[in-house]
């Protein structure tokens, strides 16, 4: 078994690496959360021609075909750098939602569109419950004229107030759960920014007599979770992929820091203390990463892997905000301070703790899945 | 000393399989076993403290087929890195395993082998043992030293 990168790996992760280094430096992090948009739509283009959104889309819909594991790299990279985009929720969520449940005719005009740069998506999936289950979606969709018609309240809808469409999830009675592509300018809908921690493009979207047609249905209706569960896996480890380069980066700059910063005569890096601290972080970093590469292999075999997306989940959960957490305590007061960089990983970590289900909810799965 | 305190010792592949099947043991104990009008297993503490373990031993064996893989192609930094890491894993998972069971079992986790005692009184056996897991063959302490020095280029001084 080779446990390595293939050579054309290591040239894509080379050049990602390379591309956020020089486009995207931390400064403009900085900038980019601080702003309305939360997004470069100058670099978001570049990223469209270098091929970045088609990687996984298949080679019908004008896609690369490459394994799941190259989104991977490219999502480890993004992490190291704190690069914020809709990378994740257009490319790796909405594209692959489409990909698994979408209709040829959607497929034909959307996938495109996601590779140019042209569209950018969001997954109105959370209500006021805040439940990862399929029970949080509450909101119906009534059957009218020509189609459905969607009242109610969205919450945790991330990057809502850049996308060009939704794709909404809503129970249509007596058939359960189904999947909308809805215009995200209509004029039913109104989307507001929620201030958070990880300064983020979550939102607010509240529906009102939001109509779509039955075109607009994503696939079948009633078949909407199904679709979900087929996405939630790959999403997850996508997920913890940029979450652990991020905890890379962590480790490294701390690490760099512990080096230079010079206190009683002696770079703090030589104090035990903070050695130990440093051990733990790359402890909790390399029991992590090898797991991922693991469970990413499994999704490329086409592996049953829910228990393992789910123990990966808690386990990468876990590990960031401790890792993040330990590294502003090493860089001590100016740690706390937005001139330093550090804080923006220990904030992630937090807002990355609840994408595609919290500790708690995996916890629970992977109980499940050991058969307790 | 049990055939299966020895495996936790090695820290490598074969520690993380050893401590698969502990897990495995335990899951049917949990099952079997009432307290207080259920079986053990319905409760969600047990079923949160079996979950964290069962994540351990995912972790550590991908940590420790990593390390075997870096030997065999000769990369020296980081199997002595990782190796000191699997070393101090690999035996304070021990102590976590050995913890968990004992809590789990009851009263019953301090019978050593006896007729009474669940899994063959192994756990209480690994509960004795595991804290010199974290002292021999280089203490933990050392480890993350050597973690540091060698993983990270953290300075060494006198």
């Amino acid at each position: 078994m080779n446990l390595d990168f293939t050579p054309e790996q290591e040239m894509l992760r080379k050049s990602a690496a390379e591309f956020l280094s020089k486009e995207c430096p931390f400064e403009q992090v900085k900038e980019l959360e601080e702003s309305e948009q939360g997004y470069s739509a100058k670099l978001w283009k570049k990223m469209a021609e270098l091929g970045w959104m088609e990687l996984h889309f298949p080679e019908e819909y004008e896609g690369l075909g490459d394994p799941f594991m190259d989104v991977m790299i490219l999502m480890e990279e993004i992490g190291k750098r704190a690069y914020p985009s809709p990378f994740f929720w257009t490319v790796v969520v909405c594209g692959e939602i489409l990909v698994a449940g979408g209709t040829e005719q959607q497929k034909k005009d959307l996938l495109p569109q996601i590779a140019n740069g042209k569209l950018i998506m969001a997954l109105a999936q959370y209500e006021e419950e805040a439940s990862y289950l399929p029970t949080g979606i509450q909101m119906q969709a009534q059957a009218s004229a020509g189609g459905y018609v969607l009242n109610g309240t969205k919450m945790f809808v991330v990057d809502a107030n850049i996308a060009g469409k939704l794709i909404v999830a809503a129970r249509v009675p007596d058939a359960g759960i189904t999947l909308f592509l809805v215009d995200a300018k209509d004029a039913g809908i109104t989307c507001t920014k929620m201030p958070t921690i990880g300064m983020d493009n979550t939102c607010e979207v509240i529906f009102k007599d939001v109509k779509v047609p039955k075109t607009g249905v994503v696939g079948e209706v009633g078949k909407g979770w199904e679709v979900l569960e087929k996405v939630f896996p790959k999403a997850t480890v996508a997920k913890c992929a940029e979450m652990l380069g991020a905890c890379k980066a962590s480790i490294d700059m701390t690490a760099a820091y512990a080096k230079q910063r010079v206190q009683y005569d002696k770079p703090i890096g030589g104090y035990q203390a903070i050695q130990h601290y440093m051990a733990n972080m790359q402890l909790g970093y390399d029991t992590s990463i090898n797991y991922l590469y693991k469970v990413a292999w499994m999704v490329d075999e086409g592996l049953d892997v829910s228990t393992e997306v789910s123990a990966l989940k808690a386990q990468v959960n876990e590990q960031y905000k401790f890792i993040s957490e330990r590294g502003v305590q090493i860089h001590g007061g100016v740690g706390t301070t937005r001139e330093f960089n550090i804080g923006l990983f220990y904030r992630r970590a937090k807002a990355c703790e609840y994408v595609m289900g919290d500790t708690s909810h995996h916890l629970e799965k992977v109980a499940q899945g050991i058969g307790l | 000393l049990t055939r299966q305190t020895m495996n936790f010792e090695r820290s490598g592949v074969g520690a993380f399989v050893e401590g698969r099947r502990t897990l495995d043991e335990l899951i049917e104990y949990v099952k079997h076993v009432r307290r207080n009008g259920r079986y053990l297993v319905d409760d969600p503490v047990v079923q949160q403290k079996l979950a964290r373990l069962f994540i351990e031993t995912e972790v550590g064996h991908a940590l420790a087929q990593r390390v075997t893989w870096e030997q065999q192609k000769g990369g020296l930094i980081f199997a002595a890195s990782a190796a000191s890491e699997s070393k101090v894993f690999g035996s304070e998972f021990a102590q976590r395993m050995a913890n968990c069971a004992t809590e789990i079992m009851g009263m019953y986790g301090q019978l050593e082998s006896s007729k009474w005692a669940p899994l063959q009184g192994e756990m209480a056996q690994l509960y004795q043992f595991c804290v010199a897991m974290c002292i021999y063959a280089g203490s933990n302490e050392i480890q993350r030293n050597l973690i540091a020095w060698v993983g990270l280029g953290l300075p060494r001084f006198k």
